[in-house]
């Protein structure tokens, strides 16, 4: 069905306004005027979608929309206004399905005052951001753009401390490398300039120094978000990212083009690879599509990583979100503190706060604040830390204090708690009100040294009708520390436990087993397939979990377990997936498995006696000689099954040994020597391929185990 | 719980990420559809007045998020649901296999006093996309069917974006959830409701 999406007026009567026709014919006959411009309808095609649309559902008065003689001024918001009638029929024909034709009412409004109306020229109302909004919206938002002189005066000393300081990074090396005093010094006089907003041109540059990204970028190569867009994309999370793509701004310009959509794709992905134990959260894409909105690519990858390794709460987009979980539980608490009304009346409803605070803390307010007054709080995150959050969603609940309590009914006050801070347009006073609340703590400084500052810093009193904030970080870090146990909810919690001790039993099993491997010796494989299989299940239940990868040490190990196994298939696959290719050791140890993998014998001796040389982890050391040892085994197996007798130089030669080792080999394995033949004795084949029994159990065990998913659950 | 003062009925919309739960609802609330709708983080819900038998019933329909970490967040907005309807996507397999997990999760944490009869309802999502179809009719049926043999779960297929069985699915679901309330009335003492009342709300205070 087509709609009617927007209409704007003139007088009462309507001027603009704009259909959305579905896939198919439109129905519209259009002509043009005496100088071959714009298209004018004509007629509509009966029964036909553009005739199916009324002004009114009213009965009395059932009038089409599109009237014979309105102008057709945009297609898919692009103006058409001044167009040759050719290219406009061009337009609409190869414009993208649902397709809005924007009309306008000649008779209300003439084309020319049209033309020079910027109020109705504006094809789609779009907010300081380019971010599509409704009427309302923007007309809220204008009234609140009324501070421009002090807004002014804000950018220019943004400007003078960037000038004095003799540009970003060397501001940047005062604020975060600087001496103590200097640091202090620089903080002191920021902080008006922080409340006061970080001007829009300044504000990537800015919130780089006061992350302190260089430092954490400085840790990796140069090169190292590149690699993570190249390496290998494993996670299933990755799924997650495309389905969230497109559902991410869809409002936006930006994130209608390819260009938009790749930026933010990059980034996710990017994050999940670097951070494999949190992978992609739902939300991350809200707050990545404000970044890459504002910055570049990689410069919007650090500045999450700082984000969501320094700056937010640990643990909220983890796997089992436990820090999200824990924020709640503490959040109702401040709110039950400070607001004991609202708290009283929420629960009296059966209402949960956390229907919208949950959303509040993981999008940073970027899905709730008008976007504006969201930054001006990221200002804020940034310099101050996640204390803001709370303090901030404290704020927003004071100021709907009134609203909510007056609200008459169920419905209307479960609307009211929906629109939480959806009309704070006005972001200085907003800010104002945050930054009161903030500092008006009882045990920081006393009141007069805060309202000194404050009026100071607006020009205005303070507003006295705040109430004293009752909490400080130290309370809310001690809350979540009591909301942890408590938070039974929280078999996740369990869920956490029963991980770590699966690892710590495997670690255990593990560290058991390396005694063994220590004092392994000649061809019982046993041993090695059992640590195989554990490093299998280790590997597994670390990746679903939010602990750390597993480390270096335990891949090469894993690594060199596989080979000696000669099981080349899953060491290939393990080469593929391995975090830590470009360590020291790796690449070495691929060699032996590449050389095998294309049965070049040779050179697998040649790369296996390579591996002496390599330092390689303690754990892996004794390995090595194992390994040479099962490669002579398999290819002795393979000498004996396919040659009665055979020259002892190629014996030797494909065994990597010397003339006096070959025949202590010969020797050992009951083989012949007969002069310059060597007469090897039949040895059995160990079947790599076929399944045992065993394995098979183990096999569904896995299968069954993935199924019900016990993992994530307990 | 005749005596209710307002009869409300509160719907939860479960399902993997990208079914179309956020598009149901809108569209059985509002009549609307978009593809512009944002991801759902945490929960969104709406109202609507709706008369089945004469009664004029709130129906307060909760979408959540559907991403697989949001379960656990999940208890929250769960807690007094009247009836659960589960969300997959036909052409989506992987959404479908889900479904199990989706209801024990809900039953688990809800805790429904009988969870054997708890109102569900399956929606087979996005059927404006027949020709991609890759979950069979006859597959959700024998689901249905292998929940609760006597009286197996009523499915739909729906298309959030035509409108397709929206308005049946809901009607449904309202009617058995208002059957289900009434015949539990009959069977448990009014004092009973009042304390199991009481109770949910100190264990939403102690938080």
């Amino acid at each position: 069905m087509p709609r009617i999406r927007r209409t704007k007026y003139e007088n009462e009567a309507i001027a603009v306004y704009d259909i959305e026709f579905d896939e198919g014919t439109i129905g519209i006959r259009f002509e043009t005027d005496f100088y071959g411009k714009h298209a004018l309808v004509k007629s509509l095609v009966e029964g036909s979608q553009a005739d199916g649309i009324f002004l009114q559902d009213n009965h009395a008065i059932k009038a089409h929309a599109i009237q014979p003689g309105h102008v057709l001024v945009a297609v898919n918001g692009t103006d058409v206004v001044n167009q040759p009638f050719k290219n406009i029929m061009q337009c609409i024909k190869m414009a993208k399905v649902p397709k809005t034709l924007r009309f306008l009412d000649p008779n209300v409004l003439s084309i020319e005052k049209f033309s020079k109306d910027p109020n109705m020229q504006q094809l789609v109302n779009r907010d300081d951001f380019g971010f599509v909004k409704d009427d309302a919206y923007i007309l809220k938002h204008r009234r609140a753009q009324k501070y421009k002189k002090w807004r002014f005066r804000n950018d220019k000393q943004w400007l003078d401390l960037i000038m004095q300081y003799g540009g970003a990074d060397k501001l940047n090396e005062s604020f975060n490398k600087g001496t103590l005093t200097e640091q202090t010094q620089l903080r002191e006089r920021m902080e008006p300039l922080i409340v006061g907003g970080i001007p829009a041109s300044h504000r990537p540059a800015i919130w780089k120094i006061l992350g302190n990204t260089k430092e954490y970028q400085d840790r990796y190569s140069q090169r190292y978000y590149q690699e993570l867009l190249k390496s290998d994309h494993r996670y299933s999370t990755l799924t997650d990212i495309e389905k969230d793509v497109g559902r991410t701004y869809p409002e936006h310009a930006f994130f209608q083009e390819d260009k938009g959509k790749v930026e933010l794709t990059n980034v996710l992905t990017a994050y999940a690879v670097h951070r494999s134990d949190i992978g992609y959260c739902q939300s991350m894409n809200f707050i990545v599509g404000i970044l890459v909105l504002f910055l570049p690519e990689e410069d919007a990858f650090w500045i999450l990583c700082v984000l969501m390794d320094h700056i937010l709460p640990s643990e909220n987009y983890s796997r089992s979100m436990f820090g999200a979980q824990v924020d709640q539980i503490v959040f109702k608490r401040l709110v039950q503190l400070q607001v004991p009304d609202i708290a009283a009346l929420l629960e009296e409803n059966g209402i949960d706060i956390e229907l919208v605070s949950l959303q509040w803390f993981l999008c940073i307010f970027v899905c709730t604040l008008p976007l504006e007054t969201a930054l001006r709080i990221w200002d804020l995150i940034f310099f101050y830390g996640q204390e803001i959050i709370f303090d901030t969603a404290i704020s927003i609940l004071h100021y709907a204090q009134q609203g909510i309590l007056e609200a008459d009914s169920y419905t209307s006050l479960f609307q009211c708690v929906r629109e939480l801070g959806t009309d704070l347009h006005d972001a200085d006073n907003f800010i104002e009100f945050v930054y009161a609340f903030m500092n008006h703590e009882a045990r920081k400084s006393p009141l007069d040294l805060l309202v000194n500052k404050f009026n100071k810093l607006f020009d205005k009193p303070f507003p006295i009708d705040i109430i004293p904030k009752q909490y400080s970080m130290d309370d809310i870090n001690q809350w979540r520390r009591e909301a942890r146990p408590q938070s039974f909810v929280i078999k996740i919690f369990l869920l956490d436990i029963k991980l770590s001790f699966l690892i710590l039993i495997n670690m255990w099993k593990m560290d058991r087993l390396e005694e063994r491997i220590n004092g392994l010796c000649g061809g019982s494989p046993t041993a090695l397939d059992e640590l195989v299989r554990l490093c299998e299940e280790l590997e597994l239940v670390a990746m679903s979990t939010r602990v750390a990868p597993m480390d270096a040490s335990f891949y090469s190990l894993f690594f060199m377990a596989l080979l000696t196994l000669g099981r080349l298939d899953e060491a290939r696959h393990l080469w593929k997936r391995l975090p830590y290719k470009q360590l020291n050791g790796f690449a070495q140890i691929w060699a032996v498995g590449q050389a095998l993998w294309k049965r070049d014998i040779i050179q697998a001796h040649a790369a296996a006696s390579a591996l002496d040389s390599v330092v390689l982890d303690v754990k892996v050391t004794p390995l090595v000689a194992e390994l040479k040892r099962s490669i002579q085994h398999s290819i002795a197996i393979l000498i004996s099954q396919a040659y009665t007798n055979l020259p002892i130089e190629n014996v030797a030669a494909a065994l990597g040994l010397s003339g006096k080792a070959t025949m202590e080999f010969c020797a050992k394995c009951g083989w012949r020597i007969e002069g310059n033949l060597v007469y090897p004795a039949k040895m059995a084949m160990v079947s790599t391929n076929a399944i045992e029994l065993d394995e098979l159990q183990h096999l569904s065990n896995y299968v069954l185990h993935l199924e019900q998913r016990s993992i994530m659950k307990v | 719980m005749a005596h209710r003062k307002k009869v409300l009925l509160k719907v939860i919309i479960l399902g993997d990420s990208g079914v179309g739960k956020t598009s149901l609802m809108n569209q059985y609330v509002n009549q609307k559809f978009s593809n512009q709708y944002k991801a759902t983080i945490g929960a969104d819900f709406l109202t609507k007045e709706i008369t089945i038998d004469e009664k004029l019933v709130t129906m307060q329909i909760w979408d959540t998020a559907g991403q697989e970490r949001f379960q656990s967040l999940g208890v929250a907005f769960y807690r007094g649901a009247d009836a659960c309807v589960l969300v997959y996507d036909i052409t989506n397999p992987i959404s479908f296999e889900k479904l199990d997990s989706w209801r024990d999760e809900f039953l688990a944490q809800a805790g429904p006093r009988d969870p054997e009869n708890f109102p569900f309802i399956v929606l087979g999502n996005k059927v404006d996309q027949e020709n991609e179809r890759r979950v069979p009719t006859q597959k959700i049926e024998l689901w249905c069917k292998a929940k609760n043999a006597q009286q197996p779960m009523s499915f739909f297929e729906t298309s959030a974006k035509e409108a397709t069985g929206v308005e049946e699915a809901f009607q449904t679901i309202a009617k058995i959830a208002l059957q289900k309330g009434q015949d539990d009335d009959i069977f448990v003492p009014a004092a009973t409701i009042d304390l199991s009342g009481a109770a949910t709300k100190s264990s939403g205070g102690c938080c």
